[in-house]
């Protein structure tokens, strides 16, 4: 196993070669926000939070897909980069409608919280709160497209983890929409084995389990790296 | 006919550079006076576009931006969502509903999008807003503090001509 020294936010930093500097930083207590980002799943590099600045780069990069390098230097937290996140936080919190007092997620969102960590106490675009629907056909579980910021984690979790592959994304641009096998109601897909995983992983209250009201929505995270050692390590990790 | 010879071209080159228009003798061959890399453009999939003072350059950006948030794939959020509120800006810009705060938002969006954007669409996508604004910034300032549009193109509402009572 080679290892690569580099330098993330004036630290020095050991990681495995071919480790993304996403991980490296977080191994090392240097949090970088992310969205879209699960450990256990593929990174797409889609909500653009994790950009870094890397001396000698003209351009940010997107920190969960770009392999560390030996001597490299990071920057992970410049007032460029928090300009960009709150920027980009702020425009999720107007693409659809999130209104925290009144969700299953208040309290426990992984969007909530990054708005808060990021100091953002209004939102300077103009809402479009377009009126999406809200799929309460399965047994258990309910999309509501209102919350979704389609990071793709439910997507990525049934089909690399569950081997499903229930979800997948519709349409292009802003009118993007989770949707189950080829449009049908969750309740009716066939390929869904109502696991319940990408209840589990998503990021905001758009996937809930039903009976929860306002606020009581949590989720349990443990099962994927359960999952993942069980499967790569061949070990049973608790 | 006169046809221009190369060194001529190179200094009406020069002159655009500077003064960013160019008042070309007729019949120029356009190949003498495009060399595009010069004057800080890229020709895409071949496409030239040849507008005179009756297009409203707030207009122009906003078509664009209309063309790049319908082709938005949607995977990337600053693509997906900033084009919506660049498009709604510049829309804004046209009505006569827009102000001070809302243009500067334009060029920190313009900023987000070029250096964030997953691929090329999206960081291209607030050139035409950059170019715009860099060479005609008075066709936005008269839209916003006189609620005019110089080309005589675009329609102020009423909602604009409240704003500037
Ligand atoms: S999904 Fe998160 S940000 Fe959106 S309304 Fe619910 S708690 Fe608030
Ligand atoms: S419950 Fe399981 S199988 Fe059904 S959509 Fe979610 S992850 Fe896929
Ligand atoms: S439903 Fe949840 S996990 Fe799926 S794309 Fe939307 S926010 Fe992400």
């Amino acid at each position: 196993m080679n290892v690569n020294t580099l330098q993330i936010d004036r630290k020095m930093v050991t990681g495995r070669e071919g480790d993304a500097i996403f991980a490296v930083a977080w191994e090392h207590g240097i949090h970088i926000p992310r969205l879209c980002h699960i450990g256990g799943l593929s990174d797409v590099g889609a909500c653009r939070l994790c950009m870094v600045e890397i001396e000698g780069q003209k351009r940010l990069q997107a920190s969960c897909l770009t392999p560390i390098q030996e001597g490299m230097v990071v920057r992970t937290d410049t007032p460029r980069l928090r300009q960009h996140r709150k920027l980009i936080v702020e425009l999720l919190l107007a693409e659809r409608n999130h209104i925290c007092s009144v969700c299953v997620a208040d309290g426990a969102c992984e969007l909530q919280s990054l708005a808060a960590a990021l100091g953002i106490d209004h939102v300077r675009f103009r809402y479009r709160f377009p009126t999406l629907p809200v799929d309460t056909s399965h047994e258990r579980f309910g999309l509501d497209h209102n919350r979704c910021i389609l990071c793709t984690r439910c997507v990525r979790v049934c089909d690399e983890i569950e081997g499903a592959h229930t979800w997948d994304v519709c349409g292009r641009g802003a009118n993007s929409l989770i949707i189950s096998d080829l449009g049908e109601p969750w309740g009716e897909s066939e390929s869904c084995t109502s696991c319940g995983k990408c209840v589990q992983v998503c990021p905001t209250g758009a996937l809930f389990d039903k009976g929860k009201t306002i606020a009581e929505m949590r989720r349990d995270r443990g099962f994927l790296k359960y999952i993942v050692t069980a499967r790569k390590e061949k070990q049973w990790i608790g | 006919m006169a046809y221009q010879s190369l060194r001529d071209s190179d200094a009406q080159i020069e002159n655009f550079n500077r003064a960013n228009t160019v008042n070309l003798p007729r019949q120029t061959h356009l190949s003498a006076v495009l060399r595009l890399a010069q004057i800080g453009s890229i020709m895409g999939s071949g496409g030239l576009i040849v507008m005179d003072e009756t297009s409203c350059m707030v207009d122009v950006a906003r078509f664009f931006m209309e063309f790049c948030m319908d082709e938005s794939c949607g995977k990337c959020i600053p693509c997906r969502a900033g084009t919506v509120q660049m498009h709604d800006i510049l829309r804004r810009i046209t009505t006569g509903e827009a102000n001070e705060d809302d243009l500067e938002m334009l060029k920190t969006l313009s900023d987000l999008l070029r250096e964030t954007s997953l691929c090329g669409l999206g960081q291209t996508a607030p050139n035409p807003v950059i170019s715009t604004l860099k060479y005609f910034p008075q066709e936005y300032e008269a839209h916003i503090h006189e609620k005019r549009c110089p080309a005589g193109h675009c329609h102020m509402t009423a909602a604009g001509q409240e704003v500037a009572s």
